[in-house]
């Protein structure tokens, strides 16, 4: 009993409940951008998509809060306030969101991505180094925003990361992979922006005539894969005709290297195959963990 | 837009024209009962002045245009069956940024020809329209009521009382994403950045250089400035009625207060729409 309080005290600790508004509470979690805590935003958010109470009209999980926006004419925002309470203090590990890992091809430099060379020589490596790097790790997917389906994504390894250009672009197209600080990401359509861009990739991250208009969801897990220009023509083709991406199953990350030992994405095996919902096994719940390991392991601080 | 879509039977989250300042001309080319509510744009109908909050039938030629905005910026116009626009993401709205929604996820232009759904003729209807004690006053001088947060603690007190008892101006750089506001400067007591968290209608974000940013309709998802105020969702409509050179004041609200203005405006709403004229009297 004394230990379920401890737990219930330290998960209550950690939180606050601020009203955004007169529609919305906002989940605080410790205000930094780690996984642990960033895993506790995706549990909660996962507890809320289970349940789908009928007057949440929307849920944005971010770094480290939960934004929860109910209909004030369905119920009180005392009575939200306790529900959400209640389900904070009842979170663990077993609820932690499921997640799927999905391989995103990616033409590295030339035009497709200007900053490649100039970042590689501000961090002192060989563009080739700089792109082996980007790709060596699985990426958490920490929060998407900024445009429609932009997913922020991290930690980058130290040794390549850069900050913000110093004048934004007006206009970066879409399918650009950029650097940001320890963050990495992807512009889903055009957009201004000032994350230095390395790459690009064919994927339609956002298609608002898709069934699921964004299928990467907060929580899950992204690897780049390093393409040549037939490949990136070949991919964009299939997309233009409504191909759609699924996760990869089976991956394995074994810590030590990070490096892609699982299938890859067979690209002509499956024209027009149907987008497949989240992977919610124990399997892809453990390759969560996996990928922590290896995340952990890259040398980061 | 609630109120057009009602007077003309429709459901009301059913699309209508958003149009703002400068109006479009329209010709029906189809008979229709119309209404048209919000900003007073100086509507006519084939060159004779329209009324609005009040439905009104259109035959086949009709020309529907706009002239001198009187009060307001933004007005709506339903009609009868509504417009033929099929929701995106669960929204008939355009979204100018992500080309979404709405027609082509465009604003109009000249020579595009717009659809809409067969509906009630105007004897089925009858006339209906808001009464004038239900319609929205639009000033030049908007007050709204905000509620504290999500993140006033990253700004200094004096801050706060500044911002609750000055008048800020709207900026030329304001439209339905956010609305720049110019005024005394709002100070941090932090130099600590920010980690990026949801935004919501009506947050009041404040970027280093203290000048107000309200988030409107079209905001973006998440941000990273800290939100010293979130304006109550009954109040937002108001101030988006505001257009450049406006004053805004403005006044704290708890959530409580905040709930029962919004239950007000939706019985407003509810009971606001009458058939016929309304009966009073007018004292001169």
């Amino acid at each position: 009993m004394a230990s379920q309080m401890d737990f219930m005290n330290d998960q209550s600790k950690n939180a606050s409940l601020i009203p955004m508004g007169d529609s919305c509470w906002l989940v605080q979690f410790q205000q930094e951008i780690s996984l642990d805590i960033n895993r506790k935003v995706q549990a909660l958010a996962e507890v809320l998509e289970r349940a789908q109470p009928p007057w949440v009209r929307e849920i944005v999980p971010t770094y480290c809060s939960l934004a929860v926006y109910y209909d004030p004419f369905q119920i009180e925002a005392y009575e939200v306030e306790c529900y959400l309470w209640a389900e904070i203090n009842l979170l663990n590990d077993a609820m932690m969101a499921s997640s799927v890992i999905w391989e995103i091809p990616v033409l590295y430099g030339g035009e497709w991505g200007p900053d490649l060379v100039s970042l590689a020589l501000r961090v002192g490596l060989k563009p080739e180094e700089v792109i082996a790097i980007h790709s060596h790790s699985t990426y958490h997917v920490y929060m998407l925003g900024f445009v429609p389906g932009f997913c922020y994504l991290g930690k980058v390894s130290p040794k390549i990361a850069v900050p913000r250009l110093d004048n934004p672009r007006k206009s970066v197209p879409a399918g650009s992979v950029g650097i940001a600080g320890l963050q990495t990401g992807i512009y889903p359509i055009a957009a201004p922006g000032g994350w230095q861009i390395i790459g690009r990739t064919p994927f339609g991250l956002y298609d608002p005539k898709r069934e699921k208009a964004v299928f990467v969801k907060a929580g899950d897990g992204v690897r780049f894969k390093p393409i040549d220009l037939a490949t990136y023509h070949m991919v964009s083709q299939k997309v233009k005709m409504g191909w759609q991406p699924t996760p990869i199953e089976g991956t394995k990350s074994n810590g030590n290297s990070g490096g892609h030992q699982g299938r890859f994405i067979d690209y002509g095996a499956r024209p027009g195959a149907l987008w497949t919902p989240s992977l919610r096994n124990a399997r892809s719940r453990r390759h969560g963990h996996l990928f922590l390991a290896s995340s952990k392991s890259s040398g980061r601080q | 837009m609630q109120a057009a879509n009602l007077l003309v039977g429709n459901n009301p989250g059913d699309g209508a024209l958003e149009i703002t300042l400068a109006g479009p001309r329209l010709r029906f080319l189809s008979p229709g009962v119309i209404a048209i509510t919000g900003a007073d744009l100086s509507p006519t109908l084939d060159g004779e002045p329209l009324s609005m909050w009040v439905n009104c039938p259109v035959g086949r030629g009709s020309i529907l245009a706009f002239g001198t905005p009187r009060s307001g910026c933004r007005s709506y116009l339903a009609v009868s069956g509504g417009w033929a626009v099929e929701p995106v993401l669960g929204s008939r709205s355009t979204y100018l940024r992500g080309q979404l929604g709405g027609f082509q996820g465009r604003a109009l232009k000249e020579g595009d020809q717009l659809q809409f759904h067969p509906g009630k003729r105007i004897d089925q209807l009858g006339t209906r329209q808001l009464c004038p004690d239900a319609i929205p006053v639009y000033s030049r001088q908007v007050t709204v009521r905000a509620i504290l947060g999500p993140q006033e603690d990253f700004f200094a007190k004096d801050a706060i009382e500044t911002f609750f008892s000055k008048t800020y101006r709207v900026s030329a750089l304001s439209d339905r994403m956010g609305y720049r506001l110019e005024g005394p400067r709002l100070n941090r007591q932090t130099d600590k950045e920010m980690i990026s968290d949801a935004t919501t209608l009506g947050a009041v974000q404040v970027p280093p250089d203290g000048q107000p940013i309200v988030l409107m309709a079209d905001r973006q998802t998440t941000g990273g400035y800290p939100k010293i105020v979130t304006v109550i969702t009954a109040d937002v409509p108001l101030l988006a009625q505001a257009k450049m050179g406006d004053t805004v004041q403005f006044i704290p609200c708890d959530i409580p207060k905040a709930h029962s203005i919004l239950r007000q405006q939706r019985d407003i709403l509810r009971n606001g729409i009458v058939n016929g004229a309304c009966h009073s009297v007018e004292v001169f």
